[in-house]
């Protein structure tokens, strides 16, 4: 395969990642903080490597915020979601590198909800002024919810979500061939 | 099999624990007993139309308090304007009212949800502070001041 081809195949591939990523959030959208983004993430992390899904996230996070009337409703939220979600790729190729099983990226999954939480309390407590442990009470109930949320996916389904995903990325790319990360 | 049986009983036990933790954190702000609270109204303009003690009794929330002194609008499930203030928002993340507008005979403050809305302050340490819940779910306890103001979306909270 050419590296044009290769190009345009990883940007079809970025692509569909993408909006798989967005329409389940906004699918998702009525129950706050219950969703499948995490153990997608996870998921893309494991298979198609950390460039990609880092670019997958950068998309997933702008058109959540363009075209989501869910998104945040203010600006300076965005990079808080940008970097909790890019986090996700980050960890898992460098401090745990080495958790590949369902029960070790659960509980990394479960953890991840309560930082994910945390990355917006320093928008929260200096720009709009809200006392740190008011914020920090009100959003620990939503913290506990997509800690277990991303727990019970990841457990449940990240193993045969892997197993489909490898198997399309090997007919996708017609070849054994590992994609460069 | 083993394996699912373990999954099963942990995704069990973690979902309890956290049912637990969350009825237990998610409580409902009611007055504990008779008392009074200070409310402050800032209209569209800037201007304070109303500054005075609103008495509230044991068992009501913050809704109930102002609902006995003011003539409120809540929205509906569509957020629509209802002066029955008669829908309750169920959603985990949203409970209770949604303050539309407050009013009594001297003075009248109205949002529309789209381009408007009530923001809730609480006064603390010589400052205002951005309440971290909506009228119904309201933290307040006797002699609290709480401002509640006209506010634009485009201009955002702060």
């Amino acid at each position: 395969m050419s590296q044009k081809h290769q190009a345009i195949k990883d940007a079809a591939l970025i692509a569909i990642l993408a909006s798989i990523l967005f329409v389940q959030q906004l699918a998702l959208s009525f129950l706050p903080n219950v969703q499948f983004t995490t153990l997608l993430i996870v998921l893309y992390s494991r298979v198609i490597g950390f460039k990609k899904t880092s670019l997958v996230v950068v998309l997933h996070v702008l058109a959540v915020n363009i075209l989501s009337p869910f998104g945040p409703v203010i600006l300076m939220q965005i990079p808080a979601m940008l970097i909790g979600w890019l986090l996700i790729p980050f960890l898992l190729h460098t401090v745990f590198k080495k958790a590949k099983s369902a029960w070790a990226l659960a509980i990394f999954g479960f953890f991840f909800g309560f930082v994910y939480g945390w990355l917006f309390i320093p928008v929260s407590v200096w720009l709009l002024d809200i006392p740190f442990l008011s914020y920090l009470y009100a959003d620990v109930l939503f913290e506990i919810i997509m800690g277990v949320s991303n727990f019970l996916t990841i457990l449940w389904l990240y193993a045969p979500l892997k197993k489909l995903l490898m198997d399309q990325k090997s007919r996708y790319y017609m070849t054994l061939y590992e994609p460069r990360n | 099999m083993k394996s699912i049986i373990l999954k099963i009983v942990v995704s069990i036990l973690v979902v309890s624990i956290a049912a637990i933790l969350v009825y237990r954190l998610n409580d409902s702000n009611q007055a504990t007993s008779d008392g009074s609270v200070r409310i402050v109204i800032i209209d569209e303009l800037g201007n304070t139309v109303f500054d005075q003690d609103v008495v509230y009794q044991k068992d009501d929330n913050f809704f109930d308090a102002i609902n006995r002194e003011f003539n409120l609008t809540c929205a509906s499930s569509s957020y629509e304007a209802d002066d029955t203030c008669s829908y309750d928002f169920k959603g985990f993340g949203y409970q209770g009212k949604v303050l539309l507008g407050i009013a009594n005979d001297d003075f009248s403050v109205q949002t529309d949800w789209q381009n408007s809305f009530l923001k809730f302050e609480i006064y603390d340490e010589n400052e205002y502070h951005l309440t971290t819940q909506g009228v119904s779910d309201l933290s307040f306890v006797n002699q609290d001041k709480i401002r509640i103001s006209y506010a634009s979306v485009l201009e955002g909270l702060s």
